[in-house]
């Protein structure tokens, strides 16, 4: 990763937030891993599987955590080259719920036309001017399910690619029929697409963080967890869960400089099937490129042994503090040493989103209103009287986790009661 | 108070943990950080080690949210064992065999002292023996081994009526999934209309025991002990917010 004005002093700050907030919080996230794959049943049927790209570098670190602390891997391991558009076309033959909340939530407004180009990454099949219309979920549904030379070519090329996937999921996972995806997070739309796509496997998923931000269904969230954060909202008495007032900057540190997945090319038959990530030198462009967030972290890893871990956990504890006074109250260094290159919107496409949202005819509130990180925004608008303006943000977010805890323990409470006088129990005396 | 006129063909099942033996005021919560005190002092007394009890709370809270997280998702009928959890905890306190072993011995330590016989239940069970000659076991959802959970019973109870304990560990099938009462079924040869089960938790005792076409009967604790449980959780997890164990001892660690 790399920063707007990046310079000596910035990419010095931004190697030691890395090392002091970053690498105790993922070493942690390792531990945890390793915990959670230890205690999983069915070990020697299982393979789990790091994602691209994030995961990438997940795999990086555990490995380097493994390696230095001597704990020992339960369960195989590897890479899988996917992406949320990759998975989406395992779900294409049958598209349900989750396909088309996910494009619906991805594409909404947008000709549906730029579904089929990215789907299929190809932008010489003719389809038909209905294509052309907004997207609309059923409407999507039975244009794919058309019989016109336009659908079943769209239908074809998602098919080839999509075979090409599964030859490669099969090479990674080497007969074993359970699969645990590693990622970053947040929603988890890889692995809901994946259980739609393929529920003739077992997935599940292990997460950097869950959080429900797309306020969608979550029928896979039993399946996910987020090994590091597992909320839905920004809790202010929990360090942690300030990972989600800035999840881009987490997302940066981890995402190599390599596209995302998109296509495969070759075959499994001739051996050189391969996706379009997997570039001259692209293992080595998972470790850091000079001085940062990333390089940071993986060196903080690298000074762990064995006599580390029983302080893993009380470290990481530390680390969120850091972490969440650089990026809740940031002052002005903080804003920049943790500014971000512009963030691709991705599922196929090739455009992107600024950080801060660009001055134009939009006054200062709504630039932070729109911007990945708000109180980065709130400090770079008004550097004497930021202050105020984080403030504020706590309070809306106080006031926000409460009504979130509140709903939660009614419900909690609810159910609990609704248990406790079920009718037709034979209630006995105490002692 | 209890069921009457169990017929001399009725097996007797019974929950453990708050029914035949009953838990004190202490959370869960709490009975962790008891653990981890008295592992830190033994640990240094015995074997010269210093972990401060922080850090072995926040591990063997680690160990135990992981391992259920684990377990709910990959094999949700199954259960945990207290050793696997043992095992984990002391690799991550980077501690050898010897110190394990008194990590394990600690943990039933504590459980042994928060534990009381409920004495009313188990003269009910030996009456009913003397009356109907009936078989008596026990089932619970436990991380424990059925030699464990023998061994508190002989303990706490040594005169107990108990001819065989079942646990989820053993079975690898918990009693809130049903699981395990098929087990246990099948194991002893019973139909389920022959088992009356006693237990308190009014899912896994009574609504999966009926599911499994068991006679369930619900045993409760007082709610002021059930209310002083919630407000020590309470209490601990304020204290937890406030002095968040391990932090102290990582900021040592760290900058020795």
């Amino acid at each position: 990763m790399t920063a707007i004005g990046s310079g000596d002093l910035a990419s010095a700050e931004r190697q030691a937030f890395g090392y002091e907030a970053l690498g105790p919080i993922l070493a942690e996230f390792c531990l945890r891993l390793w915990l959670f794959q230890r205690f999983f049943a069915d070990a020697d049927d299982t393979t789990l599987l790091f994602c691209a790209r994030g995961g990438l570098r997940l795999q990086r670190l555990y490995e380097r955590f493994l390696a230095r602390t001597g704990l020992p891997a339960a369960m195989a391991h590897d890479n899988l080259m996917i992406s949320r558009l990759i998975a989406a076309r395992t779900a294409i033959e049958r598209p349900g719920d989750g396909l088309l909340s996910e494009l619906g939530r991805e594409f909404a407004g947008r000709p549906m036309r730029e579904v089929a180009v990215a789907l299929t990454q190809r932008g010489d099949i003719a389809l038909s001017l209905e294509w052309d219309a907004a997207f609309e979920g059923e409407r999507f549904r039975s244009l794919l399910a058309a019989t016109d030379d336009g659908a079943m070519a769209l239908r074809q090329a998602v098919a080839s690619q999509d075979a090409s996937f599964r030859d490669h999921l099969a090479s990674r996972t080497q007969g074993r029929g359970r699969v645990i995806l590693c990622d970053t997070g947040l929603y988890g739309s890889t692995v809901r697409l994946l259980r739609e796509g393929m529920p003739e496997r077992k997935w599940y998923c292990l997460q950097f963080a869950r959080a429900n931000y797309k306020n969608l269904a979550t029928p896979h969230f039993a399946h996910t967890r987020g090994l590091s954060i597992e909320s839905d909202v920004y809790l202010p008495w929990h360090a942690p869960t300030a990972g989600l007032r800035f999840w881009h900057l987490i997302e940066a540190a981890l995402e190599p400089d390599l596209p995302s997945a998109r296509v495969f090319e070759g075959s499994k038959a001739g051996g050189d099937l391969r996706s379009n990530l997997e570039v001259e030198g692209w293992q080595a462009r998972i470790a850091p490129d000079g001085p940062g967030l990333f390089a940071g972290a993986l060196a903080y890893i690298d000074a762990l042994d064995e006599m580390a871990l029983p302080h893993v956990a009380g470290r990481a504890a530390l680390g969120w503090r850091r972490f969440k006074r650089a990026v809740v109250w940031p002052d002005r260094a903080a804003v920049a040493a943790l500014s971000l290159n512009d963030r691709s919107r991705d599922f196929g496409r090739s455009d992107h989103v600024a950080q801060f949202a660009q001055a134009g005819a939009i006054g200062p509130l709504a630039r932070i209103r729109d911007s990945l990180w708000r109180e980065g925004a709130v400090r770079r608008a008004f550097p004497r009287l930021g202050w105020a303006g984080l403030l504020v943000i706590e309070a809306a977010h106080t006031a926000r986790a409460l009504r979130f805890r509140g709903a939660a323990l009614r419900r909690r409470f609810r159910r609990e009661t609704s248990i406790d006088r079920a009718p037709g129990m034979a209630l006995g005396g105490g002692p | 108070m209890f069921p009457s006129e169990p017929t001399p063909d009725t097996v007797l099942s019974c929950d453990v943990f708050d029914t035949l033996l009953h838990r004190d005021h202490r959370s869960q919560f709490r009975r962790l950080r008891d653990i981890a005190a008295l592992s830190s002092s033994r640990l240094a007394a015995e074997r010269g080690i210093a972990r401060a009890p922080g850090t072995i709370w926040r591990i063997r809270m680690e160990v135990q949210r992981e391992a259920y997280a684990a377990q709910a998702m990959g094999r949700p009928n199954g259960d945990i064992r207290f050793q696997d959890v043992i095992d984990a905890t002391a690799r991550l306190l980077a501690l050898d065999k010897a110190g394990g072993t008194i990590l394990h011995e600690a943990e039933l330590a504590v459980e042994r002292v928060q534990l009381t016989p409920h004495t009313a239940l188990f003269d009910w069970l030996k009456a009913q023996r003397a009356r109907t000659g009936c078989r008596i076991i026990a089932i619970s959802d436990t991380y424990h081994t059925a030699a464990t959970i023998s061994q508190l019973l002989g303990q706490l109870a040594p005169d107990h009526p108990i001819d065989a304990v079942h646990t989820s560990a053993d079975h690898d099938a918990t009693k809130r999934s049903g699981a395990l009462f098929h087990a246990v079924l099948r194991q002893e040869g019973l139909e389920p209309g022959q088992m009356l089960h006693i237990g308190d938790d009014p899912v896994a005792d009574i609504a999966m025991a009926r599911a499994a076409k068991l006679r369930p009967w619900r045993v409760v604790r007082p709610r002021y002990v059930r209310a002083r449980r919630k407000f020590d959780a309470l209490l601990g997890r304020l204290q937890a917010i406030m002095h968040p164990p391990g932090l102290s001892e990582a900021l040592e660690s760290k900058s020795a």
